[in-house]
């Protein structure tokens, strides 16, 4: 008879203490919980700009001391998911469960109150504490942390005494002391040399954070704006904020979840709002169901290509999937792990794909990132390659050669204007240029010829491509012919090779 | 906010003692600044502290009358202390971009730091430990010294407003109790030069208000003696304030004022305590304006209470302590304390009653403020 495999409860000890690699994947966290709560505001504040406390509060159901209880008392990772028989609010697909996630501030303080007024049942307000060194006490086999089987990561305690009907229903998080590691970084960034206070009108945080290469630049504090702003389950800042009206349905979609998210006051919507460049953009819509090993996998979205300009900042490149309108870890600047190099046209590249059903088996426990030989991953994978290598890369390439070809065209021009502009001012009469016809093979190189009538001056050039030499060249040599024959007109050599040097390095002033 | 977190702040009394004192001397104190020497001293805005804090209704009273102006609706000039983290969240919902410390102002105050003189790493106390391990107490200290260590670097402050629930003196400490000692540190701070940007301003004065309840009753003998003192000492240098003592109180004599009349020694002493402290640190009140004293009177379970509202304006003294011999204190100086102590005892505090407040206009402004407080929030 096989031997069962087991897991330690030291496991979760782990886990409560080291999962989310940034402030804004515990936060977004707890966002999540009060969508699921069916809140409608969530107000984060920082303490902005000293940073030693956070809080999360949201509007939402609230959970029952009972509740609590549960979950502190080994519900954490064991807690049922909530009763598809009871429908969030405003149709909204509900996320997950309420369990470690709670935990997670746990990464930036040890100790915290949390505050539940819910709409039917007992409420509480408890102060948690989480043991100081718990990876050492687990290590160690701490007889304080972990007894039996069973790892004790901290206590909790009710404050009996709060009066909870001077609260509003809902939930309160706030943490106690802060770890200074945590103040220091997010204080330290308020001095960076492009640090700009945000502004509490998001549309203009944007046309900030649009202006700068990355958010490194601009520090932690922006960092954690941005990063919840594109994980949370949050509209765009207008229905227009892509082109081609791409998110509409999306944002009415989302306007209509009526959830809303501030950090300290400003009201954060989805950091990317692509409009106004020169050279237009390439999109593509997707919109794709399938089955994956007898499961439901729908999925759909857009990559949008910002053609010829690099998208600012870095982390808006690359595609973000989103599970339940959540976004699961960053932008992928890899696309998915995209296999053929599109050299600097990668950083043009921003899309997003929501997934309705599915890939949920397919995220790490840290809900940050993928398993990515999950079947269900793979299948999104492999459409999004496609749709990359077969639509959108070539249509890439053509506005490229589109732009190359309008540029050089209008490139051509200016040094033309410009050729003639240098000639009138040596000869002083109107010039007129223009090519002479094709030579027969074997007459040898053309040459360029003047003729001067009584009101203009007129240069017949040779074809440029009939000019044997490279591509790039030939306009150049064209010119050069062109000024050889103005300077000719002197009457010695030495004013020729006068008038020549002048006239070419005039030209060249504007080459 | 959560409803009743602050229970005053509704309290017509108490609104009409922000409407009617508190603002016009914000009010004046703007004026003043708008007298500046330089242009950049003109044009700079107004900088407040305020503790406790709670709903900011101050504050935002002063955006509604354009007294403080917030930048990019931050109040990036307006600092506060609150007693806890709950009470800083709060506030700061009212009144995003505010500097808020949680915690206990007095011990955060008077904590030891070696490096107070020589501030220049504000965030060295936040720089990892390296003897001591990552446990809360550890943290706890951390963040104590780096709380104490920013507030230094927000001084000076135009307007200090000491808006307490409880009382200035705490029996369980030796006089003159933990709040003087604070307020002493604060009036120290004062001196320091404002920063903004690149330009430095030297604080000529400043406006002040505290607000305490009158007791304890059974404030203990040792402070009622230090009391005592100033009053006999007043009386002992201006033979003209013992009939205007007896005229006001009925009394003539401090030791039985004390015992007898405790919340008139109460009133007549308090605001000389705070003067005294105020020209340790160099400051003295201003004479023409000298002290105004507004009183409410509130009920509770066990009868009744008053809480006392002290409003001032405070100058510098001049030359200031750097660049003056040590000695006495200069005769102008103590004509102006003379001054500033006559008319305390000519004075008499307003008593703010429902009869004497305009409450639809208290109510009008207490609209406005809120509908202020609902466009920071996002609820407009």
């Amino acid at each position: 008879m096989p031997n069962k495999i087991k897991v330690h409860e030291k496991a979760l000890g782990h886990l409560s203490r080291g999962l989310y690699r940034s402030p804004a994947s515990a936060l977004r966290e707890l966002v999540s919980n009060a969508w699921d709560g069916n809140a409608t505001v969530v107000r984060i504040n920082t303490n902005y700009p000293s940073f030693f406390q956070i809080s999360v509060e949201d509007n939402g159901d609230g959970f029952t001391r009972e509740t609590f209880s549960n979950l502190m008392e080994g519900g954490i990772g064991n807690s049922p998911k909530r009763p598809a028989s009871a429908p969030l609010l405003n149709d909204r697909p509900l996320i997950g469960r309420i369990g470690i996630g709670l935990l997670g501030i746990a990464q930036v303080c040890g100790t915290f109150t949390i505050t539940s007024k819910p709409k039917k049942g007992e409420g509480f307000r408890a102060r948690v504490n989480l043991y100081d060194l718990l990876k050492n006490s687990l290590d160690e086999n701490d007889k304080n942390v972990v007894v039996g089987e069973v790892v004790e990561i901290g206590e909790y305690e009710f404050d009996d005494e709060y009066d909870l009907t001077k609260r509003p229903t809902g939930t309160l998080i706030l943490t106690d002391t802060v770890h200074p590691t945590f103040t220091r970084a997010f204080q330290e960034s308020l001095k960076f040399e492009k640090y700009e206070e945000p502004p509490r009108d998001w549309k203009k945080a944007l046309q900030i954070l649009s202006k700068i290469h990355s958010l490194q630049e601009v520090g932690d504090y922006w960092r954690l704006l941005w990063e919840l702003a594109a994980s949370c389950p949050i509209p765009y800042v207008a229905r227009n904020a892509l082109p081609d009206a791409l998110i509409r349905e999306d944002q009415e979609r989302l306007e209509g979840y009526k959830f809303r998210v501030y950090v300290d006051g400003i009201q954060l919507f989805k950091p990317v709002y692509l409009r106004g460049n020169q050279s237009g953009y390439t999109w593509r819509k997707i919109s794709q169901q399938s089955k994956v090993y007898g499961k439901e996998l729908a999925f759909h979205g857009y990559i949008v290509v910002q053609e010829g300009a690099q998208l600012h900042p870095d982390e808006l490149r690359g595609i973000l999937i989103r599970v339940k309108n959540v976004g699961i870890g960053y932008y992928d600047p890899s696309m998915l792990d995209y296999r053929f190099n599109e050299g600097p046209r990668a950083k043009w590249l921003t899309g997003e794909i929501f997934v309705a059903d599915g890939l949920e088996d397919a995220l790490n426990i840290d809900r940050d990132s993928f398993n990515r030989f999950h079947p269900e991953y793979r299948t999104i994978q492999t459409y999004i390659h496609k749709i990359l290598q077969g639509e959108i890369f070539p249509d890439v390439w053509k506005q490229i050669d589109v732009r190359s070809e309008a540029k050089a065209k209008k490139r051509n021009s200016e040094r033309q204007h410009n050729l003639k502009t240098v000639i009138k001012e040596a000869v002083s009469t109107p010039v007129k240029l223009r090519y002479k016809p094709e030579a027969d093979k074997g007459e040898g190189p053309q040459q360029a010829e003047t003729k001067e009538t009584r009101d203009r001056f007129e240069i017949a050039l040779p074809k440029t491509d009939t000019l044997d030499t490279k591509k790039s060249n030939r306009q150049l040599a064209n010119a050069i012919l062109a000024i050889f024959e103005v300077a000719l007109r002197e009457k010695t050599d030495e004013n020729r090779r006068k008038k020549f040097t002048a006239l070419l390095l005039k030209f060249l002033e504007k080459w | 906010m959560a409803e009743g977190l602050f229970k005053y702040e509704d309290c017509p009394l108490k609104h009409h003692i922000r409407k009617e004192a508190w603002l016009p001397l914000c009010k004046n104190r703007k004026r003043l600044l708008r007298q500046g020497r330089t242009k950049a001293a003109r044009d700079r805005r107004l900088h407040y502290f305020t503790f406790c804090a709670v709903g900011a209704i101050d504050v935002l009273m002063l955006d509604v009358e354009k007294v403080i102006r917030p930048s990019n609706d931050r109040f990036d000039t307006v600092c506060f202390f609150d007693v806890n983290e709950e009470y800083v969240n709060e506030t700061q919902k009212s009144i995003p971009g505010a500097i808020g410390f949680p915690g206990d102002f007095v011990e955060i105050v008077c904590a030891d730091d070696p490096e107070e003189g020589n501030l220049i790493d504000d965030l060295a106390a936040l720089t990892s430990a390296t003897d001591a391990q990552d446990t809360l107490a550890t943290r706890k200290q951390q963040a104590c010294l780096a709380k104490r260590r920013q507030f230094i670097l927000q001084f000076p402050f135009d307007v200090i407003n000491f808006d307490l629930e409880g009382f200035l003196f705490q029996p369980n400490t030796p006089p003159p109790g933990r709040l003087m000692r604070a307020f002493r540190k604060v009036f120290e701070w004062q001196r320091r030069p404002l920063r903004i940007g690149t330009s430095q301003f030297t604080l000529d004065g400043f406006s002040l208000m505290l607000t305490t309840q009158i007791g304890p009753p059974n404030l203990p003998q040792d402070y009622r003696d230090e009391l005592r003192r100033y009053l006999e000492e007043n009386l002992d240098n201006d033979a003209e304030l013992r009939p205007l003592l007896l005229n006001r109180t009925g009394v003539d004599n401090p030791t039985t004022l004390s015992a007898n009349y405790f919340e008139d020694f109460f009133r007549l002493s308090t605001p000389k305590a705070l003067a005294n402290v105020l020209m340790a640190e160099d400051w003295y009140v201003d004479p023409d304006t000298g002290i105004s004293l507004y009183e409410i009177e509130r009920a509770w379970e066990g009868g009744k209470y008053r809480m006392l509202h002290l409003l001032m304006d405070i100058k510098r003294q001049n030359p200031d302590r750097d660049h003056r011999f040590a000695g006495p204190p200069p005769v102008n100086l103590l004509d102006a304390y003379r001054t500033v102590v006559r008319a305390i005892f000519e004075r008499r505090e307003t008593a703010v009653t429902d009869a004497l407040i305009d409450r639809p206009a208290i109510d009008s402004h207490l609209n406005l403020i809120r509908a202020r407080r609902a466009k920071y929030l996002g609820e407009n």
